[in-house]
């Protein structure tokens, strides 16, 4: 089971001071919505680190999480929503909260330059939880049923993340309806009443 | 060659057999229609009925092709096309159902009220 987050990983060679500099795409393909990133500052003199992502790619997922390295341990970073910070500790990533939707945004400190530096940011995708063990858990279902099922389960959860359920909830209904499926074949082809001695 | 005996069709089978005439679907499409329609079905369900009309020669299914569909993670779309059986068989039960239902429709129709007392005409 493959649980281990995916990464993406932007370098940008970022200039915060008052300067807009946009510096290379996402890598990797798996990261489709997020499109690219932006370090920038405005005209109070902020800086923040832009990311946008297409409105109708998946969003990103409640427990994701933005890592900005190349930030000095104890620069007063700020997060907003839908980023928050570690509770304790150097900040050195930010976690999303609740499903993104929209771009957001990292602020940094005005007075934090990298000037000619190169600045990574890595994005960490929470594993959607697509379940691999789908396919076997319905072995006894004939595969002309067992495999459009899963195919459609799993369009039906990428659907419901999407559309920001639980993924805990995704999950639970995704199980219960392969039991579902399960049980009720067992009981069509007669296997319970065969189990049950009977066929009577 | 007597003609075939239709089989029985549950709510839920005339629902599914509904959905594929005129057009072929696979699953979650269909399961989707049938939510939209008000008619919520879940996706075992379906399948179960999906599988047990196939078997009744109510409808025949095709593999798709499109199981490239990323979130699938391989898994091939499987399209259903209801059979001429089939559309016996809905056709059959929708005309039983109308006439079962007929005193329904009659008691709800403005300016039919037809188990109440006419009033009595006067006379002269």
């Amino acid at each position: 089971m493959s649980r281990a987050p995916k990464k993406v990983v932007v370098d940008t060679n970022v200039l915060v001071n008052g300067r807009v500099v946009y510096g290379g795409d996402w890598k990797g393909d798996d990261w489709k919505q997020l499109r690219n990133s932006i370090a920038h500052s405005d005209s109070e003199g902020t800086s923040f680190i832009y990311v946008s992502h297409h409105g109708t790619d998946p969003k990103v997922f409640k427990g994701s999480y933005v890592r900005v390295t190349n930030i000095e341990p104890g620069l007063n970073v700020t997060a907003v929503q839908p980023l928050s910070p570690p509770p304790n500790g150097p900040i050195t990533h930010m976690t999303l909260t609740s499903p993104a939707d929209d771009h957001f945004f990292v602020p940094i400190p005005g007075n934090y330059t990298l000037e000619g530096q190169p600045a990574r940011l890595v994005v960490t995708r929470r594993s959607s939880p697509i379940l691999p063990w789908l396919d076997s858990a319905a072995v006894f279902v004939p595969k002309t049923i067992r495999e459009p099922f899963v195919g459609d389960l799993r369009e039906d959860m990428k659907d419901k993340l999407a559309a920001g359920w639980s993924p805990i909830w995704v999950k639970a209904i995704a199980i219960s309806q392969v039991a579902v499926l399960v049980v009720r074949w067992l009981w069509s082809t007669g296997w319970f009443r065969a189990l049950r001695g009977g066929g009577s | 060659m007597p003609p075939q005996k239709l089989p029985e069709l549950s709510k839920v089978d005339m629902a599914v057999l509904a959905t594929l005439v005129g057009k072929e679907r696979y699953g979650l499409e269909i399961r989707n229609r049938l939510g939209e329609l008000g008619q919520p079905v879940s996706l075992a369900g379906m399948y179960t009925t999906l599988g047990r009309l196939e078997n009744q020669g109510l409808v025949t299914s095709r593999w798709g092709e499109d199981g490239e569909v990323e979130a699938r993670q391989g898994a091939r779309r499987r399209y259903y096309e209801i059979t001429a059986l089939g559309e016996r068989a809905i056709k059959a039960a929708t005309a039983v159902v109308t006439r079962v239902l007929r005193p329904v429709r009659a008691s709800r129709s403005p300016g039919r009220a037809s188990h109440e007392p006419r009033p009595k005409e006067g006379r002269g």
